[in-house]
């Protein structure tokens, strides 16, 4: 099954992507279904628990996952029509940085302490753009404005100079200074206070109208989401569990783990007793559940649920849900979903 | 960096003095009267005043310290009391010799201990890993006094492929210049001469490089180890860097801070082992020239010794420091 991105071709498209990590205790199977499309100019945010596999998917695309252990075995990530899933490190050196960009969730450490905002930012442009230190200074100064730091001889400053939301500033400048197709953002506003965290975000739709950068948000955050985003996707446990749209996620989630989630979402106006939380645990990597992988925390869990493994599942146009309660009793009888998106 | 260095300078200051105190007070903590003592018990009451004038310790105690320091300001380190030559000139050659003995050391514990541990941290848990922190592991409990008879009796005696003592073969008359002699060869372009001295300098180089080598080769691997996980390796890369650039701009420069602390608090080690080492291989160092001082009751000489020694360990100590607050901007910056 295909369905179109709302606003054009998509610029990133991964699916049925796999990907484990060979450790001495076993096999952690972090990544294990995941589909998911970034549009030409889209800004889709990718939400879950810790440790669902956000950054691991990100890692993935941008090919700086740790390998050994880490290893691809199955499904594919395009970029821009190409397959990059088993690019050289040569390659992917290529656009990293140019064509895709990423920004980290800890400002305080991303950037190296021991050289210069300046140094840092030439050293981004040069690696792929043929040009002499001035000019790449000159386009360091603009890109570092456009962001929001108009400071004298900031260039000539160190990171420890500069306060968390600076140096998220000063990454973000690093990540767009040439003009990447997308922004891969991983929890870029988690460590840092609520008025710095708008500030970014704002920052950060601006420059996705100005450029048409697409950008994939990463975040555990469904608050960030709402704001912010054209398509959701919810992972769990290394796999997509639900897609859509946001208003239609929020109107009307449809898997149970989003459900828990939406619920668990501290609300202002009504007058809360106890914060909602999911009940029981993430499953431990090492020992995951034969079929869904939620049953255990569900509170909807059947019994075809404990063995047979769901798909992705079109319940209404541009809305996916990875759950066995939206399937026809056929479907669950073959013990499979909709056979064309695997 | 300019302020920084200032600031150094000026902090050396007090260290200096309370240095020329403590010296100063060697020959007044002699117990009984120093000038008796250091006369010798048979001296002749005239000879014992006589060396009390000389020395100056019929007069209080701070105009004592006053021309000593004076003296000191000028570069006047006193006269040797056995040989009445003046020290500065006398311990020249000596100093010279211990430099040459540790310079030499540093390099090899330097250069062999940083790759070995890069090849180590870069290949982390092969058979190469293993057997480099293995040796180092060893290395780094093996007493250098051991380890120096080792050699002599693998390489000099058994093998003989290597002399085990001295500076130079006894035959080779060289005036020396520097009394460095690996240079002063290269100055009289005698490459067979120049050889005879690298091959003097090896065994007892090594003998005093190893213990420094392995805790340099550790903490190297450990320190690379531990910058190649930091979040801006991975920014680094993913700007698009080359695996060359990652390891040698941005992760060197971080893990050699660690290093570069350790090898300042190697220097000590190594001056202690130096004294060692110069007995064992009958080198003429500093550590030989005081050790004969003390046995002859030169006070004086054990004095300007002591405090040339702890001068240069300190200056050595302040060069480490800089070269850290050039590597390391957040240190100018720091409370300090
Ligand atoms: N180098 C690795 N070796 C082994 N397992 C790993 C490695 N990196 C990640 N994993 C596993 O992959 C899973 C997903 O981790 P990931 O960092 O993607 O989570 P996340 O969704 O980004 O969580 P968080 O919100 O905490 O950032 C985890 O269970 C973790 O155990
Ligand atoms: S498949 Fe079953 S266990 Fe899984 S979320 Fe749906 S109802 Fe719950
Ligand atoms: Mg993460």
């Amino acid at each position: 099954m295909f369905w179109g991105v709302p606003m054009g071709q998509s610029i990133l498209d991964i699916s049925t992507l796999e990907l484990h990590f060979f450790t001495e205790k076993g096999v952690i199977k972090a990544i294990d279904g995941v589909d998911l499309k970034v549009g030409e100019g889209e800004i889709v945010g990718l939400v879950g628990e810790s440790g669902c596999g956000k950054s691991v998917t990100s890692l993935a695309v941008m090919g700086l996952i740790p390998t050994p252990p880490g290893k691809i075995v199955g499904g594919s990530i395009r970029f821009s029509g190409q397959e990059i899933t088993h690019w050289t490190n040569k390659q992917m050196r290529k656009i990293r940085g140019k064509d895709i960009s990423m920004i980290f969730q800890e400002p305080m450490t991303s950037l190296n302490p021991l050289f210069t905002i300046g140094d840092q930012l030439v050293e981004a442009i040069r690696v792929h753009k043929k040009c002499s230190k001035k000019e790449a200074q000159s386009l360091s100064l603009a890109i570092l404005e456009k962001v929001g730091i108009k400071r004298v001889g900031i260039l000539k400053q160190y990171p420890h100079q500069l306060s968390g939301g600076m140096r998220q500033r000063v990454m973000i400048a690093m990540a767009m200074v040439l003009e990447p197709r997308l922004l891969i953002a991983d929890e870029p506003t988690t460590a840092l206070d609520v008025t710095i965290q708008a500030q970014i975000l704002d920052l950060m739709r601006s420059l996705n109208r100005e450029f048409g950068t697409s950008i994939l948000l990463i975040t555990h955050d469904l608050g960030v989401v709402a704001e912010m985003c054209d398509r959701i996707v919810v992972m769990y446990a290394g796999q997509v569990v639900e897609e859509a749209d946001g208003r239609k996620l929020f109107k009307n989630p449809s898997h149970p783990y989003t459900q828990g989630l939406l619920k668990s979402i501290p609300k202002l106006d009504e007058n809360q007793k106890r914060l909602y939380s999911i009940p029981g645990q993430v499953p431990h990597p090492l020992n995951m559940p034969q079929g869904c992988r939620f049953a255990p925390r569900c509170e909807y869990v059947m019994e075809t649920c404990w063995n047979k493994k769901p798909d992705l599942y079109e319940i209404e146009q541009e809305h996916l849900s990875r759950c066995w309660l939206h399937q026809g009793k056929e479907a669950i009888e073959n013990g499979k979903g909709d056979a064309d998106t695997t | 960096m300019l302020a920084y260095t200032v600031r150094r300078l000026f902090m050396l200051i007090p260290v200096l003095v309370g240095m020329s105190i403590i010296t100063f007070g060697i020959v007044h903590m002699i117990p009984g009267d120093p000038a008796q003592t250091i006369a010798g018990e048979k001296a002749t009451p005239q000879r014992v005043e006589e060396i009390r004038k000389e020395l100056g310790l019929d007069e209080p105690l701070y105009i004592q310290y006053g021309s000593y320091a004076k003296g000191l300001l000028q570069g006047d380190l006193g006269k040797s009391m056995t040989t009445k030559r003046p020290i500065g000139e006398e311990i020249g050659p000596f100093l010279a010799a211990t430099a040459e003995l540790v310079f030499a050391a540093m390099f090899i514990a330097v250069f062999f201990g940083v790759n070995l541990g890069i090849l180590s941290s870069w290949r982390q848990n092969s058979w190469f890993d293993y057997s480099a922190m293995m040796i180092a592991l060893i290395g780094v409990s093996i007493p250098v006094f051991w380890l120096g008879l080792m050699e002599q009796w693998l390489f000099a005696q058994t093998l003989d492929w290597l002399p085990s003592n001295g500076r130079l073969d006894p035959r080779i008359q060289m005036e020396p210049i520097t009394y460095f002699y690996v240079i002063d060869t290269i100055l009289y372009g005698d490459t067979e001469v120049l050889w005879d001295a690298v091959k003097h300098l090896i065994l007892p180089a090594v003998a005093l490089a190893t213990v420094p080598m392995a805790i340099i080769a550790r903490i190297t691997r450990s320190s690379m180890l531990e910058v190649m996980r930091s979040d801006y390796i991975r920014t680094a890369r993913a700007k698009g860097l080359s695996e060359f650039w990652v390891v040698y701009k941005h992760t060197l420069k971080n893990a050699s801070i660690p290093v570069l602390t350790v090898i300042g608090l190697q220097l000590g080690t190594l001056l202690g082992g130096a004294v060692l080492t110069e007995t064992i291989f009958s080198w003429p160092g500093v550590g030989r020239y005081l050790y004969t001082a003390i046995g002859e009751r030169d006070y004086t000489v054990v004095q300007s010794g002591i405090l040339i020694v702890a001068t240069i360990f300190v200056i050595i100590n302040l060069i480490v420091d800089l070269i850290y607050a050039w590597i390391d901007p957040r240190i100018q910056y720091g409370k300090k």
